[in-house]
């Protein structure tokens, strides 16, 4: 699938924002709504499913006055992927900490990455 | 004012996504390649056009474009353009004897809010090692070829401080709006890989 066919394919059930306002504010938005995309081209889960999860974490964000949109995104995806059995919420927390522990190692001007344990 | 530190990691959320796109990636359940052709798609989308906003304010606004250069934050902010995490916009323009080049060093070291997210060669390990080594042969690689008498200034960006480019106006663009003369300016050539060229034809109406 082209990334325009993406495009026409959730033009109506994206985010969709008024001309000139950013689609996505930080890097990690844009990850985590593109991971979304490629589990759900892969089959891992309907976007009806997924519209009802994001939906229920929005409902929950409101009850406390958060309204992070993505991060709503990324902690939907973060259950979702757990649900599925796709992913362990330990070992989720472990590769977090990795990463956290190499961009604390490495000097600026390097390439962050993971150690291959 | 707090402002990150180099060596500080993303933040929480940036760290969680990294290792969701680890772990799925390792187990195969999605296609790196794949999530960065989305993510290239909705580049566009993002935010090259508030910086084109900017570029084509300087160029029909000389006022604009004083404070832009003196004071860069607080002009592009006049736009409505402000950044996530209190960095400085200081902006550099082109001219016919001055080139203007950005690189970054970490990733996360590029004006997203005027620029949206980094293109992928931006974030590559060869650009950010060899801008600042030699930058006329990496300006030839992506087409840039200047003359030795154009001074070439390279701008190292950090967490705190963002550039942004002015390219010169292209050549024929007289009479063209400032709606018009922003679509003329690419991503490219507000990092300073590209300059714009010529318009021909796109003045004459109808």
């Amino acid at each position: 699938m082209t990334a325009d066919e993406i495009a026409s394919k959730f033009a109506s059930q994206v985010p969709l924002v008024d001309e000139g306002e950013p689609v996505f504010n930080e890097p990690w938005q844009a990850q985590v709504f593109a991971l979304t995309i490629g589990l759900y081209d892969g089959g891992h889960f309907g976007w009806q499913e997924w519209s009802e999860a994001l939906g229920k974490t929005r409902a929950a964000q409101a009850r406390t006055g958060e309204d992070d949109y993505y991060l709503a995104w990324l902690d939907t995806l973060s259950d979702l992927v757990v649900e599925k059995g796709l992913a362990e919420p330990e070992q989720l927390r472990f590769l977090r900490d990795q990463w956290r522990e190499a961009y604390l190692r490495t000097p600026h001007g390097q390439p962050v990455e993971l150690d291959e344990a | 004012m707090s402002h990150d530190h180099e060596q500080d990691p993303p933040s929480e959320m940036a760290l969680r996504v990294k290792a969701l796109e680890t772990l799925l990636t390792q187990r195969g359940y999605v296609d790196p390649s794949a999530v960065d052709k989305v993510i290239d798609h909705y580049q566009n989308a993002v935010g090259p056009r508030n910086g084109a906003k900017v570029v084509a304010k300087a160029w029909t606004d000389t006022e604009f474009k004083k404070r832009l250069l003196e004071n860069g934050t607080q002009t592009i902010a006049e736009l409505g353009f402000i950044g996530l995490q209190g960095e400085y916009m200081v902006a550099v323009e082109n001219t016919p004897s001055v080139h203007n080049l950005v690189v970054c060093t970490l990733c996360s070291c590029y004006p997203w809010s005027v620029l949206g997210l980094p293109p992928s060669w931006y974030k590559s390990h060869a650009y950010r090692s060899r801008a600042v080594r030699e930058p006329r042969a990496v300006l030839k690689e992506f087409g840039v070829d200047l003359d030795q008498s154009v001074e070439v200034n390279v701008w190292d960006s950090t967490s705190e401080v963002r550039y942004l480019v002015i390219p010169q106006r292209p050549e024929g663009s007289n009479g063209l709006s400032e709606a018009e003369l922003a679509d003329l300016v690419t991503t490219n050539s507000m990092i300073g890989t590209h300059v714009l060229p010529p318009v021909s034809k796109v003045g004459e109406q109808l």
